[in-house]
């Protein structure tokens, strides 16, 4: 029992910890600008990305490891990209990792990958021309760089827009100097911002068009105060057409849930009525209380906002929702479960080296905790998304990863606890649990993991029995394939082949069942039960794998080696099924496409291959020493 | 065996168990297609504003409740609010009693107003028609957040915004009849 405290204290220590370091907890901005102002608030405010209501935060985050690959300090990163756009255009934001790409552009090669939108924007700027010929070619017949190039332009063209948000708002920098004309003198002197001069932007395009009509082009032969005038008029303008563009922080809802948010220059360019007004303005309130380093307008600002948001957009607003979303972004629950499969992981290893029984004890008992623990927080992840989201578990590559990992751990936990106490399990559970939680990692950089559905896909009832059946199935397999390896290893213990006939069989129901259900939802979204796709021949070759195993084991037509060689394959062939499919790019299921993940799985299939091939000479090679 | 019979019926039953939930669950409301009016359930007053006509008379938005009122932005130097500006004028003689044709002009010198009538030769004399400057964009802006010109509210005589039509097309005049007339009938 003291062990078990000690272990809880420890756990709870760690947890904080992990909680404590992770960058988004701290979201007080460092940046000079902003160190007076609070920004956790801000993060909790609500905006419409990717057709779905989320808090900033979240939009923060699946910007900045959109443009970066991280989305460490994401929140101070966007208050300075809104608000300050002008320093931000400075800050290193978008990645380039592809030197082909770097050349391409004339850009100096950086440790940190990372460049600002200055030096990017510049760039493509000076090389439209091959931008250009990039979009005239085929996709299909694009190169690494070239789609690389495109992928960035899109990047840049975002991140302008997310620069331009607040540009009606921010002052600007140009005030006009004595000695105007007349009908100007009452603007003289004043900070202005593109709704000041909205107000007499006819009388200072009609001094424009005169000052130019008198002296022509040549801004040398004009004066000060002539200068300070068509400056204006042209910021302006540019202005206007930038801000024509910015569509994407969408904040202030709309009458009714069907219509998309618009963003605050959408207001002022046709969207806005007086019920927007007041928000519209506690939005420039907020800008003010940023420029003026004003911590209490900030404040009250962002009260006003979340009100204001809430009760003009109460019949779709889910503030739970939203406030749940938040906090799931600050903990992270798979970062910390992924540490404690560490920390069991470690304490098996502990428990392995130690000889004294009590603190043999200790480790073991210490593992179960670490194990149900990050067991339940990944459980808890799951259940967080299926709130947020509304819809059933898995719906994409990333939530497929992170379900089989939580289910190879609940199920080597129950079978720990319930049967036999073999240590075994809580290595498959940690080990399995931890190594697809960073797999999964790998599918969540490109933005916001917590995503809608394609209308096809949208349907409760067969995301929560085909694809979860089909998911349980996988998770099956690789416990399956990894009791199969375990068996290669050590052939005297025979408990473990009893288990894993059962495991088979149990594999074989879920993903046949999983395969069925497929094959009825096809039927009904595409019109045909069967097309030969290739995720349906994966789902398929699981299947006949399994069938032609299970057969050769009840006939006795095969060799017991044979069939555990042919078992621990099955993580192949479950591999091949899952993402290689997705990388041949033709088909109805192809998703998740990327270089990297050409390399991974082969280099899986290698090492598999090396592993099972060790394992059978092993096994040759003891039974022959026997 | 027990095992396995269990397994298997349990899928079974799930399965079963959803698919009768998901035949006798509330069916998921279907988005319905938007409509450019307000929602009739949800009045929201439109908010109270002063203002002067050009014959020197002060009014508030307010004083008109009880009439449909039409309330346009408009320019001197804006060529689509020229064209719609007439069609404005015989809605306005259609309804003398039921309706308020309230015209603001964002132009930044009011001479320009008079200017342009007097151009173009409108008969702006009705006792409904109300041609008024919006002087710094007081309420075109800063109430009703309009920069882009023509802008035209309905404001039905509960006060609440009805419709709001940006720009002028050839179809503005029918739907502001159409609309003005459903609120007058309604009313």
């Amino acid at each position: 029992m003291t062990s078990y405290r000690f272990i809880s204290v420890s756990l709870l220590i760690f947890c904080m910890a992990v909680f404590l370091y992770t960058p988004a907890a701290q979201a007080q901005s460092q940046t000079p600008e902003a160190k007076q102002i609070h920004l956790t608030d801000f993060a909790k405010l609500t905006i419409m990305h990717e057709g779905r209501l989320k808090p900033i935060d979240s939009f923060a985050r699946a910007m900045l490891k959109q443009f970066s690959g991280s989305d460490k300090h994401a929140i101070p990163w966007l208050v300075e990209t809104l608000f300050n756009p002008a320093q931000a255009e400075n800050i290193k934001t978008l990645k380039i990792s592809n030197p082909a790409l770097l050349n391409m552009l004339d850009i100096q090669k950086r440790k940190t990958r990372l460049y600002t939108y200055k030096e990017i924007s510049t760039a493509l700027k000076t090389k439209q021309d091959i931008f250009l010929s990039v979009l005239k070619t085929p996709e299909e017949n694009w190169t690494p760089a070239q789609r690389d190039l495109v992928f960035l332009q899109r990047n840049t063209a975002l991140l302008g827009d997310l620069l331009s948000s607040f540009s009606l708002f921010i002052p600007l920098s140009i005030t006009l100097p004595e000695g105007l004309p007349d009908s100007l003198t009452p603007y003289g002197g004043q900070p202005l911002t593109y709704l000041d001069v909205l107000k007499f932007r006819e009388t200072l395009q009609h001094e424009t068009t005169q000052i130019v009509t008198e002296k022509g082009e040549d801004i040398d032969q004009y004066s000060k105060a002539e200068q300070a005038i068509t400056f204006l008029s042209f910021i302006v303008t540019n202005l206007q057409e930038t801000g024509q563009n910015s569509h994407f922080f969408r904040v202030i809802p709309q009458s009714s849930p069907d219509i998309p948010w618009v963003s605050l220059w959408q207001l002022i360019l046709g969207e806005g009525h007086p019920d927007t007004t007041q928000l519209f303005n506690h939005w420039f309130d907020l800008s003010t209380a940023y420029h003026t380093h004003d911590p209490e307008l900030w404040q009250a600002s962002i009260a006003n906002i979340q009100n204001l948001t809430q009760s003009l957009g109460t019949t779709h607003i889910r503030k739970q929702a939203l406030f749940i979303e938040f906090v799931y972004n600050q903990i992270s629950p798979f970062v910390i479960s992924a540490w404690l499969y560490v920390l069991c992981l470690l304490c098996l290893a502990l428990r392995h080296r130690t000889v004294t029984p009590s603190k043999q004890r200790l480790y073991l008992n210490g593992a179960t905790l670490c194990l149900a623990s990050a067991t339940l927080i990944h459980i808890i992840g799951i259940a967080t998304r299926v709130f947020i989201l509304e819809r059933p578990p898995v719906s994409t590559l990333y939530e497929t990863v992170i379900f089989v990992g939580a289910t190879i751990a609940a199920y080597s936990l129950i079978v720990f606890w319930m049967r036999n106490k073999d240590r075994l399990w809580l290595i498959i559970g940690a080990g399995s649990g931890l190594f697809l939680t960073l797999l999964s990692f790998t599918y969540n950089q490109n933005g916001d993991s917590l995503l809608m559905l394609t209308a096809v896909l949208n349907t409760n009832f067969w995301l929560s029995t085909h694809v979860i059946c089909i998911t349980l199935g996988y998770a099956f397999c690789l416990i399956t394939s990894m009791l199969a390896h375990i068996a290669l290893a050590r052939p005297d213990q025979k408990d473990i082949f009893k288990h894993l006939k059962r495991m088979t069989q149990l594999s074989l129901l879920f993903v046949t069942v999983g395969t069925v259900l497929g094959g009825i939802w096809a039927d009904q979204s595409w019109g045909r039960f069967w097309g030969w796709d290739p995720k349906e021949n994966g789902a398929l070759l699981i299947v006949l794998w399994l069938i032609w195993l299970l057969h050769g084991q009840i006939s006795k037509q095969m060799k017991e080696i044979v069939i555990t060689t042919g078992l621990a394959a099955l993580s192949i062939i479950v591999a091949l099924s899952w993402f290689g499919v997705n990388l041949l790019g033709v088909g109805l299921h192809t998703y998740g496409f990327s270089d990297a993940a050409v390399f991974s799985l082969g280099a899986f299939i290698l090492i598999e291959v090396i592993l099972m091939t060790g394992l059978i000479f092993y096994r040759i090679k003891k039974h022959h020493a026997i | 065996m027990r095992y396995k019979v269990f397994i298997i019926s349990l899928i079974l039953v799930i399965s079963a168990g959803y698919a009768y939930w998901d035949q006798v669950r509330a069916p998921t409301p279907i988005p319905q297609t938007h409509t450019e009016h307000a929602s009739d359930d949800t009045v929201t007053r439109i908010p109270d504003a002063h203002f002067t006509s050009l014959a020197g008379r002060t009014y508030t938005l307010h004083g008109f409740e009880g009439r449909v009122v039409v309330l346009n932005f408009w320019a001197s130097w804006c060529a689509p609010c020229i064209i719609e500006f007439p069609i404005l004028l015989d809605l306005a003689k259609s309804y003398p009693e039921d309706l308020v044709l309230i015209a603001l002009s964002v132009d930044e010198k009011k001479s320009n107003i008079t200017k342009f009538l007097t151009q173009h030769k409108f008969n702006t004399s009705a006792q409904n028609v109300i041609i008024s400057h919006d002087v710094d964009k007081a309420i075109s802006q800063d109430l009703f957040q309009t920069t882009l010109y023509p802008e035209t509210y309905i404001i039905g005589p509960d006060l609440g915004l009805k419709e709001k039509i940006t720009g002028f097309t050839s179809q503005t005049g029918d739907d502001l009849k159409k609309h003005v007339e459903m609120l007058i009938k309604a009313h």
